[in-house]
């Protein structure tokens, strides 16, 4: 019988108990606010009316959980300790089951009387519930916190032994071992606690993940061996993943996935989630199988989201071809939903654009056409034509915007005007036309800005072999581009030398050339001393020096720099490196 | 010619004809950046630390070394952000240019005037005589670049001595006329990362590094070395040293002093849990600045005690930043105050640590208070006597980086040049450096 109804059949008691048990819903919110108005004035650092708060919960039902241990948290501020006995006693005396009540009896008496004293509340809570194992959890915690691990081994014993059931306190025990630097005892005790109740898995990972470097494959094997449930191989997996191993997390994953759908679903995506949150390649790749593996599950709109998300998380991973495979399957699923279908085919024109698979990119497109929104495809159309600039097809590129008007198609025939050494046209396409302004590709804004200065710088019209080397930059062979621009700087009588010479140490960094480089921004800055590459030249060649350890000589650089230059716009830029080579500010 | 008379010479050449020449190169690059030519021969280089000036933490740097080369240079508290006067030589003017520091040329008549206009205005000329030798208080090996004072010393070209417990143990604080303190916990708790950060590299070595430290000095454990060495703190300002601390420092030398013979470190730290009447045997006669705070008894809480006002490691308290706003102290009656305060912004936001501010009940009745968040019941930068020497304490971790976390990008200074948080930093290097004066404050 309740405690509430013994006393009820006492005279005044039970008008009070008929009172409270009859009372309407609306007459319980009270307590709910007092609790909240406690908290409140907890946290404003106001302890007394926050005691008076928890008090009056307290008043109404002396065992409320969220009053005894906020009246515990105020009392202890306030330095009135001795108070909180006595309202741990009175909830006792009408709840004498109440584990929140003895462990705050327990924990005052340790604070104010040391061990005797609460051992022997513990005493009396054994003997109050002699079938509890919570007066043995509360010993074992107590005995934890003083670092008495063998005492504290010896009170899970006395309890499996009280109650002659070696499974009890699995749990405190595992904590116990990894306090004491135990760590595959404790990864045991979990696996056979996790067996009986998987849903300690996010205490039992928090308790294990501090293990460290070396013990790790020891826990790795507790968890995992060959007699464990799914429950702690799920829980070596996300270890796994929490030391950077992911792929082998994955493995560990995919083979123990739960059998209910649901359970599957929420266990992957909290596994993608977290694989997420790394970062390296590694952590990203196995966020989108998860994510892949979920949409198996799923119905065809709710898997294409998915898909979509895995496709892009294989991508970031740099697994193109994984992303590609996955966009493919849904771009050529007929039972795709059309915007699904659609988004799918852009990010995989994308896909194939960049990795030079510029036929497959336009046949696709050329495809899709008409499922594809007209701005999208004219965006789709450019990236088309940048990949065949890319792959060498000049010719391609044209006449995939040939019937374009657009701002963006001017700028592609800028460029491959330029590279065909028709620096006229290039002038003016490249003046008239503009990449994207916000996003990834404004950024070929800046080149465009760029070779807009040295055609200004170079004058001509019609300079082939500098076309000829500015398309061996734009595909990457920096190497040969360095050379060829180079012989271009040295022709008799060309305007813009010292503009093609720093080109040229440019791509020759590029290259990983740095002694080629020194030599070509070496002679910017000796012979041609008055133009306006000189300072960026110097600038360059003090990186140089600084990252071959030559702090005298790179600080030498940018001083001349500094003081020879005041007006250049590399002198900000100068001055946070001579920073750097000083050590004055971090090498970021 | 010897050099002195090269130097004179070169120094008596227009501007730009100097600068030229420091490289070798001709007059025809013009006239060098931020230095204005004048028709009268030149006599002193005004810094400005108004908004005329492009890099305000530079410019300390700048006096610091005038100060050093020629024991000469005025402090013009309240003049045009708290300027600086300095003798002109080529030196200067050169690592003005190379810091991008800016720098106006003053003669006789307009020194006249400035001074003339400071005698009648809340503002005072101090002259500067002598540089102080400084030691930042941080153990080996620490990264530089987590520490709001190293920054800015390094960045400003200051130089320093680090030393750590055992050079304060060994007596060598006394080689110091300036002391600084940061984000060392003198609970010795680990600034109570141990529960977060358990497992982590850094905090191992952390706790590896003090250990042994206590050990080498002969002490049971780290919660009792740092006691032992706050006492030392302690009685280096009392005898006249300068001290200046920012972050968990402030709080945690506060409990050091004030705990010296209580145990206030949770069991992780020293085998014993922290005595549970910590707080009412705490003896606030021996702290520096605060009195009556009470100890944050949970060893889980990372929070040392309730004189913090903001707790940004205790959700359940965090408060949300302001701004915190300069106090306007006279120049001429107060001159210490009013050199801790000097910046070109009265009102500056404010910016978390693990101490950010200090509570105005656990305040003692000395304390001054330089910097306050109007309304808010805390200060965020105070400032004492103890004995001979003087407290100053700052609270807050980074004043570029508000929300700065465990593991965030180092602050780039050459980002901030302008920053008025770092200024009030670079004030306090400097103030030991002041000609003292019979003046109340």
């Amino acid at each position: 019988m309740p405690p509430a109804v013994m006393r009820s059949r006492n005279g005044a008691h039970l008008v009070l108990a008929l009172l409270v048990m009859g009372a309407p819903i609306a007459a319980q919110t009270p307590t709910d606010v007092m609790v909240a108005r406690g908290l409140d004035f907890e946290r404003q650092g106001r302890y007394d009316d926050a005691v008076n708060a928890f008090r009056q919960v307290l008043v109404r039902e002396p065992a409320n959980v969220q009053g005894l241990l906020g009246a515990e948290r105020a009392y202890t501020q306030l330095g009135r300790r001795d108070s909180i006995m006595a309202i741990a006693s009175r909830a006792l005396e009408v709840d004498r089951t109440s584990t929140t009540a003895w462990s705050l009896e327990v924990r005052t008496a340790r604070a104010m009387g040391g061990e005797a004293m609460a051992a022997e509340v513990l005493g009396r809570w054994m003997a109050a519930q002699p079938q509890s194992e919570a007066p043995y959890r509360e010993l074992v915690r107590t005995l934890m916190a003083v670092q008495r691990y063998d005492d504290a081994r010896e009170a899970v014993a006395a309890a499996r032994a009280r109650f002659n059931d070696p499974a009890r306190l699995r749990p405190e025990l595992a904590q116990v071992e990894a306090a004491a630097g135990n760590w595959a005892r404790a990864a045991s005790e979990w696996r056979a606690a996790l067996a009986q109740q998987d849903d300690l898995s996010p205490v039992a990972s928090f308790n294990l993940l501090p293990t460290p470097g070396a013990q790790r494959e020891r826990v790795v094997r507790a968890l995992t061996d060959p007699d464990s449930a799914p429950a702690p191989r799920r829980l070596a997996a996300e270890l796994l993943l929490g030391w950077n191993q992911a792929e082998r997390a994955w493995q560990i994953v995919q083979s123990n996935l739960p059998t209910v759908a649901a359970d599957r679903r929420s266990m992957l995506q909290a596994f993608a989630d977290r694989a997420r949150a790394q970062d390296g390649p590694a952590p990203q790749r196995v966020a989108a199988a998860a994510l892949e593996r979920i949409a198996v599950d799923l119905p065809p709109a709710e898997a294409a989201r998915y898909r979509i998300e895995s496709a892009r998380a294989f991508a970031a991973a740099g697994d193109q071809a994984s992303a590609r495979r996955v966009l493919r399957a849904m771009a050529e699923d007929p039972g795709a939903p059309a915007g699904v279908a659609a988004s799918a085919t852009g990010t995989l024109v994308e896909l194939y654009a960049r990795d030079g698979s510029v036929e497959d990119a336009a046949r696709l497109l050329s495809q899709n056409r008409p499922r594809l929104a007209g701005s999208e495809a004219d965006r789709l159309s450019h990236v088309v034509a940048r990949g065949w600039i890319a792959a060498g097809r000049l010719d391609r590129a044209d006449s995939q915007v040939a019937s374009d008007s657009s701002l963006a198609a001017d700028e592609i025939r800028g460029w491959t005007a330029l590279y065909r050494g028709d620096l006229g046209h290039a002038r003016e396409w490249l003046r008239s036309g503009s990449a994207p302004t916000r996003g990834p590709e404004s950024a070929r804004n800046v080149d465009r800005a760029g070779i807009l200065a040295l055609l200004a710088a170079v004058k001509t019209d019609t300079l082939p072999a500098l076309g000829a080397a500015l398309f061996l930059a734009a595909r990457g062979d920096t190497a040969r581009a360095a050379r060829a621009l180079t012989d271009v700087a040295r022709t008799q009588g060309i305007a813009g030398q010292a503009e093609l010479l720093h080109l040229a140490a440019l791509y020759t960094m590029a290259a990983r050339d740095s002694l080629g480089a020194e030599a070509l921004w070496g002679e910017v800055a000796d012979r041609f001393a008055e133009q306006a590459p000189a300072p960026a030249a110097i600038l360059g060649l003090a990186r140089l020096l600084a990252a071959r350890g030559d702090n005298a000589g790179a600080v030498r650089r940018l001083e001349a720099l500094i003081l020879n230059y005041p007006a250049s716009a590399m002198v900000p830029e100068a001055r946070r490196e001579l920073d750097r080579v000083r050590g004055a500010i971090p090498r970021s | 010619m010897d050099r002195r008379d090269l130097l004179k010479r070169l120094a008596a050449l227009p501007v730009g004809l100097t600068a030229g020449r420091l490289d070798g190169r001709t007059a025809a690059e013009g006239t060098p950046f931020l230095v204005k030519p004048s028709s009268r021969p030149a006599v002193q280089l005004l810094l400005p630390m108004d908004d005329a000036q492009t890099n305000h933490l530079k410019a300390y740097g700048i006096a610091f070394h005038a100060i050093e080369r020629s024991g000469r240079c005025e402090w013009l508290l309240n003049y045009r952000g708290g300027s600086f006067l300095v003798g002109d030589d080529t030196t200067a003017r050169r690592a003005a240019a190379l810091a991008g520091v800016a720098i106006e040329s003053v003669d006789d008549g307009a020194v006249a005037a400035i001074k003339g206009e400071i005698a009648q205005q809340n503002m005072d000329s101090l002259p500067l005589e002598r540089t102080p030798r400084v030691a930042i208080y941080t153990p080996p090996n620490a990264p530089p670049w987590d520490d709001a004072v190293t920054m800015a010393l390094q960045y400003a070209d200051i130089p320093f001595t680090k030393i750590w417990d055992p050079e304060v143990m060994g007596g060598r604080l006394h080689d110091f006329d300036w002391l600084h303190l940061f984000h060392e916990d003198f609970t010795g708790q680990y600034s109570k990362f141990y529960l977060n950060y358990q497992g982590q590299a850094w905090l191992d070595e952390m706790v590896q590094r003090n250990q042994g430290a206590a050990r080498q000095l002969g002490f049971h454990t780290v919660p009792d070395l740092k006691k032992a060495v706050a006492g030392r703190i302690r009685d280096y300002v009392a005898n006249g040293g300068f001290l200046f601390a920012m972050c968990t420092a402030t709080e945690t030398l506060e409990l050091a002093l004030a705990a010296h013979d209580v145990d206030i470190a949770a069991s992780f730290a020293d085998g014993t849990p922290m005595d549970p009447d910590a707080s009412g045997k705490l003896d606030w006669s021996r702290a520096m600045a605060c009195t009556g705070a009470r100890l944050e008894t949970s060893p889980g809480t990372p929070s040392f005690s309730d004189i913090d006002g903001h707790q940004v490691n205790n959700p359940g308290r965090r408060q949300p930043l302001g701004a915190f706003e300069l106090f306007n102290f006279s120049a001429k009656i107060d001159p210490v105050p009013s050199m801790l305060v000097q910046c070109h912004r009265n009102v500056i936001p404010d910016f978390y640590g693990l101490t950010t501010s200090f509570m105005r009940a656990a305040l003692k009745s000395a304390d001054v208070v330089l910097a306050e968040e109007p309304g808010a019941p805390w200060v965020k930068y105070i400032h004492g006597d103890l004995g001979q020497g003087t407290w100053t304490y700052f609270g807050g971790h980074d004043p570029e980086d508000p929300q700065h976390q465990i593991g965030d990008t180092p602050t780039d200074l050459s980002l901030h040049p302008t920053s008025p948080g770092y200024r009030l930093i670079l004030n306090n290097v400097l103030f030991p450096a002041a000609k003292k004066r019979e003046l109340k404050t």
